[in-house]
């Protein structure tokens, strides 16, 4: 579990030029095994709360909790929760480091000082998991985004995390690339307990989640199921987020006189299942 | 017509082992004062494309023509024709050298050595069409620009040659929803305020459904659909079979067309999705309340 108390956190200097906090009074949790899209307009505070919970960054006020060890207790248990929380960038090219599929795999592995049959069995199976076996021995630069993204995931899931944080991951991506990307990280989560905090842009990819945090001018705007969240349509335009389309085209329905559909519409197969009934 | 593109075959690295037939029998034409997409999954011949309008690939069969003139045939000059027509590479911002904007705008009036005052005129002008206010960011460092800042100086640097037309090399890729309508809308109004002709790359269809004149589908280095973006999205099934990334109103227009085969797919906006689905739907209780009601 990893507990955010309170945390309130703002960049170096922008204190003076009266610039508020990246992220004020940030409190929640998350829980094993959990699926979460967080979701908010640029300068919402997505990537700061990333970035506190890899302890990449350190809470100035409140603390951050992963398993039982604070970020900020420093010393061994900072590299416990690295190793715990790995997170996955927005442009993979920040995070490929190595020349080839394989090494990349196994650069993180190699560094956690794993005997190398152990490295050799957690790369075959990353080759695997994220369809990089055709590319294992391809050098890195002659991939395409989707396949770096990929690559980046499978070199981050090879160190055994717990949470696996994925920073706008879709951006760089076209869509049927991305869709597979998040169904791939979602089975993941249900097969081996590990938890997801997907940051984006995009509303038409909450659906799927098991949760949704929305974030606004640092602060949690709303926080339940997609339905739940849905359902605040004013604070979500007020927040520059729009409902998405579907949602949208099952109330236009409801609104000329449709009033048996459901209020909030997630996904196509929810929609046809809705319009069937009227059938 | 500004290009006329016919028959157009190009090997890329031809002579070794990695030689890739990239256009196979490419034609197209590229009307004046118009936004043209060519639309088309990674490899299709989209960049290659692109590069061989500007004479930077020599085709290896068939011609290449601008205003009707073979580019290729003397006495066609082909420095001038760079000059006439811009473009802006895929991720421009990496290919931004000098330390400030203001320096890095003026690089092609000044290499064109006209006078400072007639530079810094061009300069003011290019800034301020690409949405950056010129004393604001004149004297800023590149590197203190953010990603999406970088791609518009790069693109007020182009502009700064006073070209007749600009060819965007997947301008969009990479940017965040906001960073992605802004420059959409940039795109738009290079058009109807300076009457650039306007040609752009794209893997998706979402991104210029809304703004293209004229659509071209490239797949294996051909073109295989071309037309208005109607047109073209009329053709979704083929489209999503091409590996092409249709707008999220196609997406569920086509969706729904399992339930009703006969349901339109070229639609571009919510509007027009609701009124063709309506068509199909049995009607609603308080509509027929309403009807039968004396």
């Amino acid at each position: 579990m990893i507990e955010v108390n309170n945390v309130t956190f703002r960049y170096s200097g922008e204190a003076e030029e009266g610039i508020a906090p990246a992220l004020e009074e940030v409190t929640l949790r998350i829980d094993e095994g959990e699926t979460i899209a967080l979701i908010g307009h640029n300068g919402s505070g997505k990537s700061t709360l990333a970035r506190l919970l890899a302890a990449i960054v350190l809470p100035q006020r409140g603390s951050v909790i992963v398993d039982g060890l604070r970020t900020d207790a420093g010393g061994e248990s900072l590299w416990q929760i690295r190793q715990s929380v790995g997170l996955v960038f927005q442009n993979p090219d920040d995070q490929l480091v190595t020349n080839t599929v394989i090494d990349e795999i196994a650069f993180g592995p190699e560094n956690l000082g794993l005997p190398r049959f152990e490295i050799e069995e957690r790369v075959e199976e990353m080759l695997d998991l994220l369809d990089l076996r055709p590319y294992a021995r391809h050098a890195v630069s002659d991939l395409s985004q989707g396949q770096k993204q990929r690559l980046a995931v499978a070199g981050v899931l090879a160190m055994r995390p717990r949470y696996l944080i994925l920073d706008e991951p879709t951006t760089m991506i076209p869509g049927h690339t991305a869709e597979q990307l998040l169904e791939t990280v979602r089975r993941l989560a249900r097969e081996r307990g590990i938890s997801v905090l997907h940051i984006t842009h995009h509303m038409y990819e909450l659906a799927d989640f098991d949760r949704v945090i929305v974030m606004n001018r640092g602060r949690v705007l709303l926080d339940g199921t997609p339905a739940s969240v849905l359902r605040h349509r004013e604070e979500l335009e007020r927040a520059g987020l729009g409902l998405p389309l579907i949602t949208q085209l099952g109330q236009r329905l409801r609104a000329r006189g449709w009033s048996q559909l459901p209020e909030v519409i997630l996904t196509l197969d929810d929609l046809k299942a809705a319009l069937c009934s009227l059938k | 017509m500004l290009f006329e593109v016919k028959d157009v075959y190009y090997t890329r690295m031809r002579g070794t082992p990695f030689a890739v037939e990239a256009l196979k029998g490419c034609s197209l034409t590229i009307p004046e004062g118009k936004i043209t997409a060519i639309v088309g999954p990674t490899q299709a011949g989209k960049s290659t494309l692109l590069l061989t309008l500007l004479g930077l690939f020599q085709p290896s069969r068939g011609s290449v023509l601008f205003r009707g003139q073979d580019i290729h045939q003397a006495p066609f000059d082909l420095e001038a024709l760079r000059l006439r027509v811009g473009i802006v590479f895929q991720s421009p911002e990496a290919q931004l050298f000098e330390e400030t904007v203001g320096k890095d705008v003026s690089f092609g009036p000044r290499r064109k050595k006209l006078a400072p005052a007639q530079s810094r005129h061009l300069v003011q002008e290019s800034l301020e069409a690409v949405g950056l206010p010129y004393e604001e960011f004149r004297t800023r460092y590149i590197a203190s620009l953010s990603g999406g800042q970088k791609r518009r100086v790069a693109i007020a640097g182009v502009l700064a040659l006073e070209p007749e037309a600009i060819l965007f090399d997947e301008p969009t890729a990479g940017l965040d929803p906001q960073g992605r309508q802004e420059l959409l809308a940039l795109l738009q109004r290079l058009k109807t305020e300076r009457r650039l002709t306007i040609v752009l790359t794209s893997s998706s269809l979402a991104d210029v459904a809304m703004l293209a004149d004229q659509v071209i589908v490239l797949h294996e280095g051909r073109v295989v659909l071309s037309g208005s973006p109607r047109t073209v999205l009329a053709h979704a099934e083929e489209l999503l079979a091409l590996d092409i990334t249709l707008p999220e109103i196609t997406q569920i227009a086509l969706g729904l067309r399992s339930l009703w085969p006969a349901l339109r797919c070229d639609v571009l906006t919510l509007d027009e999705l609701e009124e063709e689905l309506v068509r199909f739907l049995p009607h609603a209780a308080s509509q027929e309340t309403q009807l039968s009601s004396p």
